[in-house]
Formats: C-alpha cells, sequence, structure tokens
C-alpha cells in the first residue's frame, strides 16, 4: 500500500461521513460546521491530484465564501430553525433512491476501463496555461465572460433582495 | 510520492458525495440544508473533473477551466439563494418548503 | 517507500519547527507591544514581575502564560460545547497554517515553496472567520454574537481590497510563490507602488482587527465581542491567536512590499535572512501597535463604508493604473528594472494625489452641507 493510497483513504471517510452528517444531523447549525468539514477534506483531495490551485479555490470559494455566507443566514433566520428544527421526511425512501443511485454509478465506474496512472503532463507548470486559455478568444474567453456578466447580475439582485424595506 | 491512486477511486468518491447530497435534497424540508446538499453535489462534479484533468489529458486545463467556471456558478447560487432564504423567511418567517405556500391561495 | 516515509518525516519536522517559530516570537512581541505602548501613553509598562522577571520584565509574558494556565475552564451552562472549545483551536490553528509558506530565508528556510504561495496565505486566511462564528454563536451569549456578526462583515468585507492590492506584487513579479516575489523585488514594491502597500496595510489592519478597526470586540459596546463567555486558557489561545494573526500580517507585508529576506551579506551568510525579515516585519509590527495605541475606534457602519467606498474602488483604480502602466511602458520597450520602477512610481504618485483631491473636496462639501443642516442655536 502506497503512502498516497493510504492518506486518500483516511480523508475519502472522513469526508463521506462529515457529508452524511451534513444530511442527518439534527442542529442545522452543526449540518453547516460539517459541510466545512467535508469541504475541506475536497481540498486535500485536489492536493492528492496535484492541483494546489483548485485547492486554494476550493478553501477561498467554498469555505470562506459560500460556507461563510450559509452560516450567516443560519443565524439571521435562527428563530425559525430553534433547535430541533430539522425534519426529515420520507428518509427511508430517498435513502434508498440514493443507495440504488450510488449502486449503479460504483458499478459503471468499475467496468469502465479507466487508466490507473496519471498522463504525463505537457509541462512542467500548468498555472500560466490556464491563466491564458481563460482569456483566450480561442480557449474559454466566452464562457469567462458570461460567468462574470452572471456574477455582476447576482450582485446586484442580492443587492436588491437584501435591502431594508 | 503521491502515485498509485487510480482514477476509479476518485470517481466512486465523488459519486459517493453526489448521492448523499442526492439523499439530503430529497429527505430534508429545510430550506438552508436542501441549499448545502446541492452545495455537495456540485463539490462532487468539480471532484470529477479535476481527477479526469490529471488523468485523461496531458495539458491539465480543460478541466480546471470548466471547474472554474463551475465554482462561479455555485458561488452565484449560493449567493442568490440565500438571499432568496433570507427574503421568503422575512415574510413568511419559515424556511421549512412546505409550509411556503403563497401562490397556493 | 521509505524515500516517501523520510520526505513525510522531512516536511513534518519543518512544520514543526516553523510552528513553534511564531509561538516563540510572540512571546516576545507581547512584551515589546506592552512596553511600546505605555511609552505611547506616558507610563512605563511593565517593569518587574516578580523576582526572576528579567531585566525590563523582559520574561513578564512567560509569568502571565504560567498564570493563565493555571486559571479555571469555564464552560457556560448551555453553551454547545464540542463547538465551544474547538472554536480557540481553530483560531490559533489557522494563525499558524499560514506559516507553511513563508520563506525565512534564500532557500531551505521555508516549509514547502508552493507556487501558489500568495494565494495560499489568503485561502488560509479566509477560514479566520469561521472560529469566531463558533466561538460566538456556541456561547449563547448576545454580545458574542453580535461581535461575530461584525467579525464577519469587517473581514469578508476587507478580503476584498487585501487580494486586490496583493495583485499587484504578484502582477510586477509575474508569479504566485512568494519566494519568486522576494527575488523579483530588486526594488522594493512599497517604492514601486505605493498605493498598493497603503490599502494592503489598511485591510490587514482590519483583517486582524487592530484599532481604528477593532469593532469585533469592542469593549466599551459588546464586552469583548466573540469571546465575551471564554475564560483560562481558552481566552488565552484566542489573545495568542490574535497577536499571531498580527504577526503574520506585519511578515506578509514585509514579504509582499518591503523585500522579505533580502538585505545586506544574505548571499554569504542565509540565516542572515531570517534577521533582515524579522527586522522589517517588527517595523511593520510597531507601526500597528502605533495605530493600537493612538487610534479612536470608529463605528461599525464607518468601518465598512470605509472599506466599500474607499478601499475597495481604490484597489481596483490601482490595479488598473499599474496594469495599464506597465504593458504600456513594455510596448513602448522600457525594459530596464529601474525605469520601470520609476514610471510605476511616478503613476502611483499621480493616482495618489488625485485621491488627495477627491477627498479633501468631498469631506469638504459634507463638511458644508452638515453645518448648513445644524439647527441654529438660540440664546435665551
Amino acid at each position: 500500500m502506497y503512502l498516497g493510497q493510504l492518506i486518500f483513504l483516511i480523508v475519502g471517510c472522513v469526508m463521506v461521513a462529515a457529508a452524511i452528517r451534513v444530511v442527518t444531523s439534527h442542529r442545522i447549525f452543526h449540518a453547516a460546521l460539517w459541510l466545512i468539514a467535508s469541504f475541506f477534506c475536497v481540498a486535500i483531495v485536489y492536493m492528492l491530484l496535484e492541483s494546489p490551485f483548485m485547492a486554494g479555490i476550493q478553501l477561498f470559494i467554498y469555505i470562506g465564501g459560500i460556507a461563510v455566507l450559509t452560516v450567516v443566514a443560519i443565524m439571521v433566520t435562527k428563530d425559525a430553525m430553534s433547535a430541533d428544527s430539522r425534519t426529515v421526511s420520507n428518509g427511508w425512501s430517498a435513502a434508498i433512491v440514493a443507495i440504488s443511485l450510488f449502486g449503479v454509478m460504483a458499478w459503471t465506474i468499475v467496468q469502465l476501463d479507466l487508466p490507473t496512472e496519471p498522463g504525463m503532463p505537457v509541462s512542467g507548470d500548468s498555472l500560466p496555461l490556464l491563466g491564458a486559455a481563460l482569456v483566450d478568444p480561442g480557449g474559454y474567453l466566452l464562457p469567462f465572460e458570461v460567468v462574470s456578466v452572471l456574477l455582476t447580475v447576482v450582485l446586484i439582485g442580492a443587492l436588491f433582495l437584501g435591502r431594508e424595506h | 510520492m503521491i502515485t498509485g491512486i487510480p482514477l476509479s477511486w476518485f470517481l466512486i468518491l465523488g459519486a459517493a458525495l453526489f448521492c448523499i447530497g442526492v439523499f439530503g435534497v430529497l429527505a430534508n424540508r429545510n430550506l438552508i440544508v436542501i441549499m448545502m446538499s446541492v452545495e455537495l453535489m456540485l463539490n462532487a462534479v468539480v471532484l470529477n473533473l479535476v481527477a479526469f484533468a490529471r488523468f485523461m489529458e496531458p495539458a491539465r486545463i480543460t478541466g480546471k477551466a470548466f471547474a472554474i467556471i463551475v465554482y462561479a456558478t455555485a458561488a452565484a447560487e449560493a449567493a442568490l439563494g440565500l438571499a432568496l432564504t433570507v427574503a421568503i423567511w422575512r415574510t413568511e418567517n419559515t424556511v421549512t418548503i412546505e409550509e411556503i405556500d403563497l401562490l397556493q391561495g | 517507500m521509505t524515500d516517501a516515509w523520510r520526505g513525510v518525516l522531512n516536511v513534518l519536522l519543518g512544520a514543526f519547527a516553523m510552528a513553534i517559530f511564531p509561538l516563540a516570537a510572540v512571546i516576545f512581541l507581547i512584551w515589546e507591544a506592552r512596553k511600546v505602548m505605555a511609552r505611547m501613553q506616558d507610563r512605563l509598562g511593565p517593569t518587574n514581575a516578580g523576582t526572576y522577571a528579567g531585566p525590563f520584565a523582559l520574561f513578564q509574558t512567560f509569568a502571565d502564560a504560567i498564570k493563565i494556565l493555571t486559571k479555571e475552564l469555564i464552560i457556560p451552562t448551555g453553551a454547545d460545547r464540542g463547538v465551544f472549545v474547538m472554536a480557540p483551536v481553530l483560531m490559533v490553528a489557522v494563525a499558524i497554517a499560514v506559516w507553511a509558506v513563508i520563506p525565512l530565508g534564500p532557500t531551505g528556510l521555508q516549509v514547502v515553496d508552493l507556487d501558489i504561495g500568495a494565494f495560499y496565505v489568503v485561502a488560509i486566511s479566509s477560514l479566520a472567520p469561521f472560529s469566531m462564528i463558533m466561538a460566538g454563536w456556541s456561547s449563547r451569549n448576545k454580545y458574542a454574537e453580535v461581535g461575530a456578526f461584525r467579525a464577519v462583515s469587517q473581514i469578508v468585507g476587507y478580503e476584498i481590497p487585501q487580494v486586490l492590492s496583493l495583485l499587484i506584487p504578484v502582477m510586477l513579479s509575474g508569479s504566485l510563490s512568494l519566494q519568486s516575489i522576494i527575488r523579483a523585488q530588486n526594488v522594493p514594491y512599497i517604492l514601486v507602488a505605493p498605493v498598493a502597500a497603503l490599502v494592503f496595510f489598511l485591510a490587514s489592519a482590519a483583517e486582524v482587527g487592530r484599532l481604528p478597526f477593532e469593532l469585533a470586540e469592542a469593549d466599551s459596546e459588546i464586552v469583548a465581542g466573540f469571546f465575551t463567555e471564554y475564560s483560562g486558557m481558552m481566552f488565552g489561545a484566542f489573545y495568542l491567536g490574535e497577536f499571531i494573526n498580527n504577526l503574520t500580517a506585519s511578515v506578509i507585508f514585509s514579504v509582499l512590499f518591503l523585500g522579505g529576506w533580502r538585505g545586506p551579506w544574505v548571499d554569504q551568510v542565509p540565516l542572515l535572512g531570517i534577521v533582515w525579515l524579522m527586522l522589517k516585519a517588527l517595523l511593520v509590527f510597531n507601526v500597528l501597535v502605533l495605530f493600537w495605541a493612538a487610534m479612536p475606534r470608529l463605528r461599525i457602519d464607518q468601518v465598512l463604508a470605509f472599506n466599500w467606498k474607499f478601499l475597495v474602488p481604490l484597489g481596483l483604480a490601482e490595479l488598473l493604473t499599474v496594469a495599464l502602466v506597465d504593458k504600456a511602458m513594455v510596448t513602448a520597450g522600457v525594459t530596464g528594472g529601474i525605469e520601470r520602477a520609476a514610471g510605476l512610481l511616478a503613476a502611483n504618485l499621480l493616482l495618489g494625489l488625485a485621491v488627495a483631491g477627491v477627498l479633501s473636496q468631498t469631506s469638504r462639501s459634507t463638511r458644508q452641507r452638515q453645518s448648513f443642516r445644524r439647527p441654529p442655536v438660540v440664546h435665551p
């Protein structure tokens, strides 16, 4: 067993356990904290995939942005979700759907002939290439600009929704 | 140092994360928990994209460029969704999806 | 495989040494800050703590640490125990984790030279609000909760100008690695882009919650903010984390704008790098301490308005100015390091003058409007 495999197994188990706690924990604030734990584990998996930039983005956007927003929303709407306001309805049927979906996916993945070793990278440093590709008209300039328009629209929309009446 | 993990492991981990998210969306009635489950599913998708970028693609760019755009979209979704949640809480004083019945008359 | 394990052991040892370093430095810095603040306020500060406090009460902090370790840890009834205990741990962990990428010297004196070092610093620092949210929420205390809300709105907001101004050293050196940024600074970037340095310094001061941005723990308004309910060493951990954050902010500022470990004779003796870096960081740290001693506390709306209406637009304008001027100079054929630095400095000074002009104009008009609105004083 390689060291990488050992780290992967530990981190994977922690991630799945934290994710299960997100959807089942009784207190919603705890669910948000477990969500952060599972995001952090995803960042570690990105490090195992040799993408430190993606790991940084995961920390910065998901934990520093989205999770902070979620926690603040929970604290603002606290009256509506006092201690045990979590209500899980039709849990068993949902569990059956989710587990069978996972079974189908896992079976398909095992059947496929997937590579076990990474392909050799073209160059040592892919970060400048990625940056250039995002602003290259022949690359991803259009989606990049569309996303920036989307973010502007969302900024205005959130300001409109959040203003004092 | 970090070799020896086959691609299928990452894909199965992503699948597990995605299915937990599916369970969360189906089983919960709290708007904020549903949004958190959607974030888990998006995270699983990005995990697959980054894994494919490393294993299948020599330049390692396409998958990451997709991932960055998914991240921006996820941030937009979270910001707007939570703003809507707080707005609903202000008018309805609830965040349980079955009690939000403004349009039922 | 044994090589892999040895590599892991090396990294772990390096991480351990690097974690000890800020903790040891802070013990000295707390004493230093108290002395400097005392001089600012016309006091002597700590002079002797018991018999063994050493010259100038140098060991005062050790005595304080021993005292605080023996105090009782009180967890309030109704608090969420697990989250309550985790919050100070997270605070110190995040404060120390940043040190993994800080280069103390030319080679080797760094745990890991990530090629995204500057981004790593920002990403790890964005975890800091969570310890405050966890502390504020789990205490079940209104003051703690208000403090947590203030901390979050302030820190998340000030991240934006911080990142905007951090992009300028990254852009000028063409790398995200802190080591490469230092090596590119033949002229320290504070002389190339002083406006960016100013924005970064103010944003960092707000991030670490130093006066005048000390709203999250404003003791005259909300007792102690998010750590109102903490006692003993758990309070000590927050105090320690805060001081480490101050030191980290100073060190990052020195790395990005003051040339990091660069100085005379570093090429011959690499260990001198630590001395130069720490001297520069101490200078920045003392400016923070002087702020602390001299400034009054702002109101929360003033702090947020200062960020959104002043620092963010200034950061954006600075980013555009530096990018355009640099690009124009490169296309015009100016490639020498000194010439480019001089051109950028001139552009920055022009931008600074323009901002100062706009500021004085707006403040004058605001004053006039306010004096116009003021009801006439009626003398009976």
